[in-house]
């Protein structure tokens, strides 16, 4: 399927599958040394994005999110938006020629009112005034060319004419403002989603700070011990000094807090990898273009366009959607990111192909490309002012994680391009 | 004041509890270690010198609620706070309160017993100050007002004759006074008789 146009404007008629709803996280994923603070502000950052535990999944309603609510206001296929422009004009020389047959004291401009209110419904905003003021001229040439008023007086002929006139003033100054109205109701809407976004965000950095300070505190009490304990150890190893127990116990000791703090890094690493991530088959299709209504509103407020190549027929992969769509995102918000400070062309390309090494999923930009290629995954490099450096790094998790590769480079035409690939899983053998 | 010194440690941390101790045990002091502020608390008598090794981060009473209350209850130990992220209001509120230093971890070794070693200093030096200014309450308290007056007129370095003069009395009342009341204090001269109100921390 090709779907190339510009996201601004229409809302995305993709077809959203539930998202989830943020839910508690199963739990265990860190080490039982990890004291219960950190575990418990772990587990709620987890709890963002968690997905439901298998058994869950498929069966019941479960609770939609903002974002699919809004994702999924359905669209009208360009050939009924076209429409309205052409049956308002076909309607215009309708009554135009009615008009022209019938003697001048017929009120036959009436009905141009019709015309007016279908062009009204057409998607330019000049469409609809335009259109009125086409009807009212022909309104008036039709006392110049039919001059012929046959039975009825002058004045009730100009006051028939008056009367068409104001009728068709009306219809579109009513609708003018109808539709003005309506577009204040979508832009207020559109600011009330941008800020739930905003705040979703700022709700996973704050959480994403708690971690940090969290596992700073309890990397620092091993730390703190060993530092003592082996300026200890020193002291008692000292030449000239009886070695004793005292030595043994401090090295052990350090041994040991050593052993702890390597146990919290490592309950944190299991976190980010996902020790246990959930299996499904998922339509990689599917899955981009939900992230891309997801992203709806940061495309068109950055100006841009985002065009979708999407392989037909494309074999679906195994994996976890939930975090196949959180890789998307943040390369498609990278690349929105990217291309949001230049003048001209923005231009983001997602596609998606079969390759001989699997799915491949690759997003373009026509931004100013990678300042540092080779440091990009690397876990706190940003170019963002209030970045935080880690969406890269743990897309790399997640992609390593699938049993695939996630790799990004300039592009020669001065962009940036990452793309991705899974592994594919044929339905038939499994 | 006979007893020895302690070294008293707080800190909700086992490991690093176990360090600290071994640490103090290296200044040749004895350790005491407790895992939480409330636990401390009822061990803790004011009389007993020492220092107090305390962290700040503890679940249940904070290290600065304890060091507030033993500021309230006028136990004046020394205190060296630890955390493990001090930020500049912590490290404010604890200086503010009297800590000793506030040591961020980790640490050295070297750091914390200088920082040891000074507290205890300290403690020794406070309460050989705290035992001299009641000795001089006590025998100042001895004193009827009216030679705690000439006392004062005389360590301010007033003559005899100014003194009567001022209180309207003979000469020779004054210097039967003051004669008397040097001997209440067991003062020799009157120098003797201004490091007494020194000590006493009126002057």
């Amino acid at each position: 399927m090709r779907y190339c146009g510009d996201l601004g404007g229409t809302s995305i008629a993709f077809g959203v599958p539930n998202r989830d709803s943020p839910r508690t996280a199963p739990g265990q994923y860190v080490e039982n040394h990890v004291e219960n603070d950190l575990k418990k502000t772990v587990e709620s950052v987890a709890g963002v994005s968690e997905r439901p535990p298998p058994d869950a999944r498929g069966g019941g309603s479960r609770p939609e999110s903002v974002h699919s609510r809004w994702a999924r206001r359905p669209r009208l296929a360009p050939s009924i938006r076209c429409r309205p422009v052409v049956l308002s004009l076909v309607l215009v020389a309708v009554v135009f020629a009615v008009d022209l047959s019938l003697p001048l004291g017929v009120a036959a401009a009436v009905p141009y009112t019709f015309a007016v209110l279908l062009a009204l419904a057409a998607r330019p905003a000049w469409f609809g005034p335009a259109v009125a003021g086409l009807c009212m001229l022909l309104t008036l040439a039709k006392l110049e060319l039919v001059p012929e008023r046959g039975t009825t007086e002058m004045w009730k002929v100009v006051v028939n004419r008056c009367l068409a006139l104001f009728a068709i003033g009306m219809t579109t100054l009513l609708g003018v403002l109808r539709r003005r109205a309506e577009a204040d109701r979508r832009a207020a809407e559109e600011r009330a989603r941008e800020h739930q976004a905003a705040l979703a965000h700022m709700g996973r950095l704050s959480l994403l700070g708690q971690v940090t300070a969290g596992l700073a505190h309890e990397l620092n009490q091993p730390l703190a011990a060993v530092c003592l304990q082996a300026d200890l150890a020193a002291r008692l190893a000292e030449p000239g000094r009886p070695v004793g127990a005292e030595l043994a116990e401090a090295l052990a000791e350090i041994a040991g807090q050593a052993t702890r703090a390597a146990g919290i890094v490592k309950g944190i690493r299991r976190l980010a990898r996902r020790a246990d991530p959930c299996r499904d088959t998922v339509d990689v299709n599917d899955a981009v273009r939900t992230v891309v209504g997801l992203l709806d509103w940061r495309v068109r407020r950055a100006g841009a366009t985002v065009e979708l190549d999407l392989a037909a027929e494309l074999p679906p992969t195994l994996g976890d959607r939930v975090l196949i769509e959180q890789v998307v995102f943040n390369l498609i918000q990278n690349a929105v990111d990217a291309v949001e400070p230049g003048k001209s062309a923005r231009r983001v390309a997602v596609e998606t192909a079969l390759a001989p090494e699997g799915l491949r999923v690759s997003v373009r930009d026509s931004g100013p490309g990678l300042a540092e290629p080779a440091k990009v995954f690397e876990p706190f490099y940003t170019t963002k002012p209030d970045g935080m450096g880690l969406g890269l790094a743990v897309s790399r998790t997640i992609i390593d994680a699938h049993g695939g590769r996630l790799s990004g480079a300039n592009t020669s035409d001065g962009g940036a391009m990452f793309s991705f690939t899974l592994p594919v899983t044929r339905e038939e053998e499994s | 004041m006979t007893a020895e010194p302690v070294i008293f440690v707080v800190d909700d941390d086992e490991a690093v509890r176990r360090a600290l101790a071994s640490a103090g045990t290296l200044l040749g002091r004895g350790v005491r270690s407790f895992a939480s502020a409330a636990e401390f608390l009822a061990a803790y008598s004011p009389d007993q010198p020492g220092c107090l090794v305390l962290d700040i981060k503890m679940p249940g009473m904070t290290g600065l609620e304890l060091q507030r209350k033993l500021a309230d209850d006028g136990a004046a130990i020394p205190i060296i706070m630890i955390s493990g992220h001090a930020d500049v209001r912590i490290a404010v509120e604890a200086m503010t309160l009297g800590a000793v230093t506030l040591l961020e971890k980790p640490f050295r070794l070297e750091e914390l017993l200088g920082h040891l070693r000074g507290a205890l200093e300290k403690d020794a030096r406070d309460r050989e100050a705290r035992g001299e200014r009641a000795a001089a309450t006590a025998l100042l308290a001895g004193l009827t007002p009216k030679e705690r007056e000439v006392l004062e007129m005389v360590a301010a370095g007033s003559t005899n004759r100014a003194i009567a003069e001022q209180l309207g009395l003979s000469v020779r009342a004054v210097e039967d006074r003051r004669a008397r009341l040097m001997r209440k204090v067991n003062a020799n001269s009157v120098p003797d008789l201004v490091v007494l109100l020194a000590a006493e921390g009126k002057r």
